[in-house]
């Protein structure tokens, strides 16, 4: 057996918005899924105020399940949990708007575009409005223009609701522009490097800016250090 | 719709077999191998009249359904356990293995010494023909549950119910309803097999009476009227799946 992290020790502050940087292989997704419940870690602990009910997941696949329209894909969380129907329709609508899907919900998933359908994991997320919200990769799978439309639109959904966010990408500058601190991963077995905290103002759509592309390039050179 | 072609061709095809046969009969084929159109529409017309004939239908389709119901629930049954258990799929792979490949139908005789030349004998064939198609669609089925889709439940803190209810039934039931729709097929056939090969009732002993009797124009009539039954079966288990899984787009 593999040991995929180890001595990984971070906290994170509610509200914040952490980015968890790294190589592939270095147990960013690992970290992602003990946080999510979805595995046990074999030693050590994971404290997470709120429960798992306090917890949102998208994954790097938008896992919509086919068999269910937009709405039942938004809702779900509220149906496991047993929330009438009607309540679940008027939130699953609320959460539709919210996330830009507005009118789309009698739609079924493979009728939307890539990025419409990780807007609808997102949505599916935050219906319980969730404290901490755990992102991996969510915006791997998605071509440069929709990620640049949705990596600003998570920036406003973030300000907007508080919760915290734990976000799991490759992409440096996309870490930049999103998290107050990022945290860099290095693998084999996987442990926290560096973590480069990002004093800039939002929103943070120009990316060409100098004072980005100083936090940018310090996060590279870290990257490069821990390589070497 | 995928329209224009397939009807161009239903009809092209209905048109050659027509033709065709209208020419040989013309030629002089002896109508005891070949009867002309009008005889064998006149025997269909004949045999549909006769409530005799629905009687038979009656207990052909009787057969039929009820070897494709035992079929389907142990298909299920089995088709779901083998998915989901490896060790169990790897110890009973000789046995599938064996039961894929012996002519089931050579098993006729044992199944009328066993089981009468009642209708019981040819549900038991229709059932053993239909049960492999359903319980190979149902383990492919089970297996194809996606780990992002499991991921998604399991992060929601999912009963084993709520998995099973949002995940696996679903997942599975395009494979279980494809596996139906071949098995169906496989069922008309053991129930029609077993009706020639043993017993007095049902379509498949209306071909055989006419054919000992040399009555060729009655046995097309009766092949004809067990075709429709066929299609018309067929057709009612395509409905379901279409009706049941209308997200299921590769049909």
């Amino acid at each position: 057996m593999t040991t995929a992290l180890e001595g990984v020790d971070l906290t994170v502050a509610a509200g914040e918005f952490v980015a968890v940087v790294g190589r592939s292989g270095c147990g960013k997704s690992t970290l992602l899924r003990i946080l999510a419940g979805l595995l046990e870690p074999t030693r050590g602990t994971v404290d997470v105020t709120g429960g798992s009910d306090g917890v949102g997941m998208v994954f790097q696949e938008p896992n919509l399940f086919p068999w269910y329209s937009v709405r039942d894909n938004v809702a779900l969380p509220l149906r496991l949990s047993g929330v009438d129907s009607a309540a679940r329709r008027a939130r699953a609508a609320e959460l539709c708007h919210d996330v830009g899907l507005a009118g789309f919900e009698e739609a079924a998933p493979h009728e939307l575009s890539g990025g419409m359908r990780q807007r609808a994991a997102l949505a599916r997320a935050l219906i319980r409005d969730p404290t901490i919200l755990l992102m991996d990769e969510p915006f791997g799978a998605l071509d440069a223009l929709t990620r640049d439309e949705m990596v600003a639109d998570l920036a406003d959904l973030h300000a907007a609701s508080g919760a915290t966010v734990v976000f799991v990408t490759h992409s440096i500058p996309e870490a930049v522009q999103l998290a107050e601190r990022v945290v860099l991963l290095t693998p084999r077995p996987g442990r926290v490097h560096t973590v480069v905290d990002v004093p800039l103002p939002h929103p943070r759509r120009d990316t060409t800016e100098p004072g980005f592309q100083d936090v940018v390039r310090q996060v590279r050179d870290a990257l490069e250090a821990a390589d070497s | 719709m995928r329209g224009g072609p397939a009807v161009v061709g239903a009809l092209v095809t209905i048109v050659v077999v027509v033709g065709a046969w209208t020419v040989a009969t013309a030629a002089g084929v002896s109508p005891l191998v070949l009867p002309p159109l009008g005889s064998v529409a006149s025997a269909f017309a004949t045999l549909v009249r006769s409530p005799v004939t629905w009687g038979q239908v009656g207990v052909t389709a009787t057969e039929i359904v009820a070897g494709f119901g035992i079929a389907l629930v142990a298909g299920i049954v089995v088709g779901v356990a083998l998915g989901r258990l490896r060790w169990l799929e790897q110890a009973a792979r000789p046995a599938l293995v064996a039961f894929q490949v012996i002519p089931k139908v050579a098993l006729v005789p044992i199944f009328v010494l066993w089981f009468g030349f009642g209708p019981t004998s040819k549900i038991v064939l229709a059932a053993l023909l239909a049960f492999l198609p359903i319980t190979m669609n149902v383990l492919l089925g089970v297996r194809s549950v996606e780990p992002g889709h499991r991921d998604v439940l399991g992060q929601l803190g999912a009963s084993r119910w709520q998995m099973l209810r949002s995940l696996d039934l679903p997942t599975a039931a395009p494979s279980v309803l494809t596996g139906a729709e071949t098995a169906i097929v496989f069922a008309v056939i053991g129930a029609v097999i077993g009706e020639f090969l043993g017993g007095s009732q049902g379509l498949g002993h209306v071909v055989v009476v006419a054919m000992n009797s040399l009555d060729t124009p009655r046995m097309f009539a009766a092949i004809v009227l067990l075709a429709l039954l066929g299609i018309t079966l067929h057709g009612l288990v395509a409905g379901a799946r279409r009706l049941l899984v209308p997200w299921h787009t590769s049909a």
